[in-house]
């Protein structure tokens, strides 16, 4: 998978799982429940640290777009080369791992779901980022 | 002992329905799995009818996201407790994760 089309998928899913958690919220709210699934620290967590995670994502893409403005392509073996590609691919990558990090608490504490899965589902994501990363590098996309 | 019978029913709609979770606390989780089951699979069906081939895990995502739905309103009424429906939004939305990876 392309880092483009990888980071795109995580940013839909934070969405995704934000609007879920929204509907409820506000569902819950407006009609006045007993039990509110806010009550929970682990979904209270989850909730304000998608929030957060979301919001500080159109600033770091503004800071890398200014970044990338800034620069003056050098001329490169068969190509241009821009460095700020590569802060780019960091940024990007860490907030791939925030939303990530973020949602792999869910099912950790709230089903039990074993470490051992938990860090084979790391890996897979780690080497996925780095893949496509490299390739963005190489080749830009 | 004292059993539960139809006489500890509170008499609302709301006490009505939620007599058979005080025989079973399990029997509206039990729903929303059948419920989550009979969407999954007719939308697996259906679209293995019309395009003769399926997708599994893009009909438990949609499933997903009715039953987490349901399980909404389920909640509002008392039928289960917050932590049945914490581990049902967990299930679904990692359903709905896997499938926006996998497209």
């Amino acid at each position: 998978m392309a880092f483009k089309d990888f980071f795109i998928s995580f940013a839909i899913i934070g969405i995704l799982v934000f609007a879920i958690f929204s509907f409820i919220i506000t569902f819950q709210n407006d009609q006045d429940f007993k039990t509110k699934i806010t009550d929970d620290a682990l979904i209270n967590n989850t909730f304000g640290s998608l929030q957060k995670n979301l919001r500080s994502m159109g600033d770091n893409a503004t800071s890398q777009k200014e970044v990338f403005e800034s620069e003056t392509p050098t001329r490169g073996f068969g190509s241009l080369v821009l460095y700020s590609i590569v802060s780019t691919g960091k940024v990007f990558t860490g907030m791939i791992f925030g939303t990530f990090n973020i949602l792999i608490k869910l099912p950790v504490n709230a089903l039990g779901m074993s470490e051992e899965l938990a860090s084979v589902l790391v890996t897979i994501t780690i080497i996925l980022s780095i893949i496509g990363l490299w390739v963005l590098y190489k080749i830009g996309g | 002992m004292t059993y539960t019978d139809l006489s500890s029913i509170n008499q609302t709609i709301e006490g009505f329905l939620q007599y058979p979770a005080l025989v079973d606390k399990l029997f509206y989780v039990y729903i929303l799995t059948a419920f989550f089951m009979i969407i999954a699979l007719a939308s697996f069906f259906e679209e293995r009818r019309l395009y003769g081939k399926g997708n599994m895990l893009s009909s438990f995502a949609i499933s997903s996201i009715g039953t987490i739905i349901i399980s909404v309103f389920m909640l509002s009424l008392g039928l289960f407790t917050l932590t049945y429906e914490i581990m049902i939004l967990t299930i679904c939305l990692f359903l709905i994760v896997l499938w926006i990876l996998k497209k």
